[in-house]
């Protein structure tokens, strides 16, 4: 199966235009998840997750992902005006397995999405979101954390078509690269004609911690609307001599600088998850990977 | 329902003259092994460039237009003659260029331009040299200046066969191939070791010819030590049918040596410009591309530079303007494969009346390219919201000890900084103009004063007629 595709290709040989993966997909389980809480996503295969946010309502949902083998999710939103989604998405699968994420959303009026995904790299990542800012004055922020360590891939494509009039959109990917990891990182701000006062912004920083990664970026800002302001920038490569000198005052030697600084970008976002037990958790998780 | 202000066509009659093609040579459209072998044959190549034609040509056969990228649909190349010669020997003196092509070529100010500021002038009229010539001082300097076919029968032969279609060989894309099957013309430049020019060379390439290509072929080699500024200018008038500009830039910067190359692309807007160009630095030494953009129905060009010397570098400083009928996909890639090369990527892009701005790029930086530093900027401005203006940056890293940075933006014409200077006695259309005028400021001020007023020029015709 395809996945991850540009909206807009580029040079062939640079392999980034999307992922060709070795996967057929199955038969869809359907689950509909509207309401406040924890969709645990375990024992799963392939599975089609609808949540509709209502006029004015405000919803909070972690997806807590445990694959085994490869686990494929597609998530549809649908958030009408004024609506409100905070989606928490955790990567929690055992060594060696795979997961397949697609999210793909409408924000209509008004309407805010947040994402959250948090890939703490302990098996292969294909994570994608797609936000429709459909309605004037919707917002979307998507926000990931993840490590990528041994021979792990991550392959992330995040994409905000902006085609209401002042719409927001805000993608930042914070990471870290270990050992033979390799991570391929696509963002796409798209300014639709019609989307006038809009505004939109992609930030990416990635840590490289070994010789042998291998680190793909490729933010895009495709434009056909005068008046917006869009920005990406990136920042790639290790720690500074002032960052580790500054840590070395302090006694924490290279290691323990490049545990605390991979560790305080999913810390930031481990915050997020709005339940004790599942913070807790993630929060070990996190810091066994690390 | 807001009155639209009254707009005039561009006035582009100072490029849009052209000369009926009487007196000329023209091979019938379409790429043949005959058609192949007739270039070869008027050319009078030696074995070796015969058969690269061949191959080319039968590469070109075996490739796939590119699948990204502007479409390619109103190209034919059955429609297409890829040679066309005017009647008339290539002169070292200006006298004795026909009048026709010299009234061309004076009516765009190039032998102006060199007895002012120039070291050397080459001319290139559809798919032939029709001028060449190098000021004497230059010449004893060392400095050969020359089209690649007379250097071809010189001493020069073997080192002119030891880098042609090296650095962009014909499997590279579809459009190489085609050039290697078809070039004609073009510069052949050789600086010696710490021969360092103070004044540039210039080649200017001129398709009259309605519905023919120009895939001339540019080769310097600046040796260990060298410095050298080359400017290269192109234009064409404007047909009903499309034209095809293929040419190959291919750039040998050895150690601690430096070369400007500068371009000022100004086709007509018929033009499909499927240009290469690449350079190969060695050891300390600098390229540095300064491009401007703004001619051409269709672009697709993004100087290449491999930097494998240690602390070899890289600028490129570029700027594109896209109008009406335009599609403009430019940038640049680095290849960065040895320790401490650096790179820096500076490009402005300006879209109005329906034109399309592409900025495409790559950032390469190898597994032993420790210590190297990357720095991408790019700024799009929207004239208006019938145009586009697209940025595609991407960068592959192999190792953690580099540096790399990257930023884009995009925007309007602040409206503040209109009000401000039409607060102060200016029109609109200057105001805009204007503030076009210093968002292009980082690429003119890296240019001759002669080009740079020529490039503020095209900014002017361009922006006229953009209040409505």
């Amino acid at each position: 199966m395809k996945l991850n595709k540009l909206p807009v290709r580029t040079f062939n040989h640079i392999g980034m235009n999307e992922v060709n993966l070795d996967y057929d997909p199955g038969t869809y389980e359907n689950i509909d998840f509207s309401e406040n809480g924890i969709l645990n996503l375990s024992g799963h295969k392939d599975a089609k997750v609808t949540i509709d946010v209502k006029e004015n309502e405000s919803l909070s949902v972690i997806m807590n992902y445990e694959a085994v083998g490869t686990l494929n999710v597609n998530t549809d939103i649908n958030i009408a005006p004024r609506g409100e989604l905070k989606l928490v998405q955790i990567d929690a699968s055992e060594e060696g397995n795979r997961l397949i994420n697609e999210v793909n959303a409408n924000v209509g009026g008004e309407g805010r999405l947040n994402i959250i995904q948090i890939l703490p790299g302990r098996g292969d990542v294909y994570s994608g979101a797609t936000a429709e800012l459909t309605g004037d004055r919707s917002e979307c922020n998507m926000d990931v954390a993840y490590l990528t360590r041994k021979t792990q891939i991550t392959d992330m494509n995040y994409v905000a078509n902006h085609r209401g009039k002042e719409t927001v959109s805000d993608i930042f990917a914070n990471g870290v690269l270990k050992d033979e990891g390799k991570k391929n990182f696509r963002a796409t701000i798209d300014f639709k004609t019609g989307c006038a006062g809009s505004k939109g912004e992609e930030n990416e920083h990635a840590l490289l911690l070994s010789e042998d990664v291998i680190n793909g970026s490729i933010p895009l800002i495709l434009c056909t609307e005068e008046d917006v302001e869009g920005a990406h920038g990136c920042q790639i490569g290790s720690l500074s001599d002032d960052v580790l000198l500054y840590f070395n005052q302090r006694g924490i030697d290279k290691a323990g600088a490049e545990k605390m600084i991979s560790y305080g970008n999913f810390s930031r976002l481990i915050r997020e998850i709005d339940d004790d037990v599942l913070r807790e958790k993630t929060d070990k998780l996190v810091s066994e990977v690390l | 329902m807001k009155e639209k202000t009254y707009v005039e066509d561009i006035d582009r009659s100072m490029y849009d003259f052209r000369n009926e093609d009487k007196d000329a040579y023209r091979l019938e459209e379409g790429l043949t092994e005959e058609i192949v072998l007739k270039i070869s044959e008027e050319k009078n190549d030696p074995d070796w460039v015969r058969d690269l034609r061949l191959e080319s040509l039968k590469i070109y056969n075996s490739m796939g237009l590119p699948n990204w990228g502007p479409s390619l649909d109103g190209l034919d190349i059955n429609h297409i003659s890829t040679y066309v010669k005017k009647n008339a020997k290539m002169a070292d003196n200006w006298e004795d260029v026909p009048a026709e092509v010299k009234d061309t070529f004076e009516k765009l100010g190039i032998p102006q331009a060199e007895r002012k500021s120039l070291a050397g002038v080459g001319a290139q009229y559809d798919s032939e040299l029709v001028y060449h010539n190098v000021k004497d001082s230059v010449a004893k300097s060392g400095v050969i200046y020359t089209d690649i076919e007379s250097a071809l029968k010189t001493e020069y032969a073997d080192m002119i066969k030891e880098h042609f279609m090296k650095l962009i060989t014909p499997s590279d894309h579809k459009f190489a191939a085609l050039h290697g099957a078809v070039w004609s013309g073009g510069s052949f430049v050789y600086v010696p070791k710490g021969v360092k020019l103070d004044f540039p060379l210039q080649s200017y390439f001129r398709l009259n010819a309605k519905g023919a290509g120009q895939f001339e072929h540019t080769l310097i080699i600046v040796d260990e030590g060298a410095d050298l500024h080359f400017i290269e200018g192109c234009s064409a008038p404007k047909y009903n049918v499309a034209n095809l500009h293929a040419g190959a830039v291919e750039l040998f910067v050895h150690k601690n040596a430096r070369l400007r190359y500068s371009t000022i692309e100004n086709w007509s807007k018929n033009m499909y410009n499927l240009n290469s160009k690449r350079a190969l630095v060695d050891e300390g030494g600098k390229i540095e591309w300064i491009t401007g953009s703004f001619g051409s129905h269709l672009s697709y060009l993004y100087p290449m530079s491999i930097l494998r010397g240690k602390g070899a570098k890289m600028e490129f400083t570029g700027i594109s303007f896209a109008n009406e009928g335009q599609n403009l996909d430019t940038g640049a890639k680095v290849v960065q494969l040895a320790p401490e090369t650096s790179s820096v990527m500076s490009t402005k892009s300006i879209s109005k009346g329906g034109g399309v701005c592409t900025f495409r790029s790559l950032v390469k930086i190898g597994k032993d390219a420790v210590n190297s530093k990357s720095a991408v900027s790019c700024e799009s401005l929207m004239l208006d919201s019938e145009s586009r203006s697209d940025t595609i940056p991407a960068m592959d890293i192999r190792t953690p000890y580099a540096d790399i940075g990257h930023e884009a933006q995009i925007g309007k014409i602040s409206d503040e900084a209109v009000f401000y200077l039409m607060s102060r006695g200016l029109s609109e259309e200057d105001a805009k103009t204007l503030i076009v005028s210093g968002f292009a400021d980082n690429v003119s001020k890296e240019l001759p004063l002669e080009y740079a007023i020529e490039m503020n020029n095209l900014i002017r015709l361009e922006m006229k007629g953009s209040i409505g």
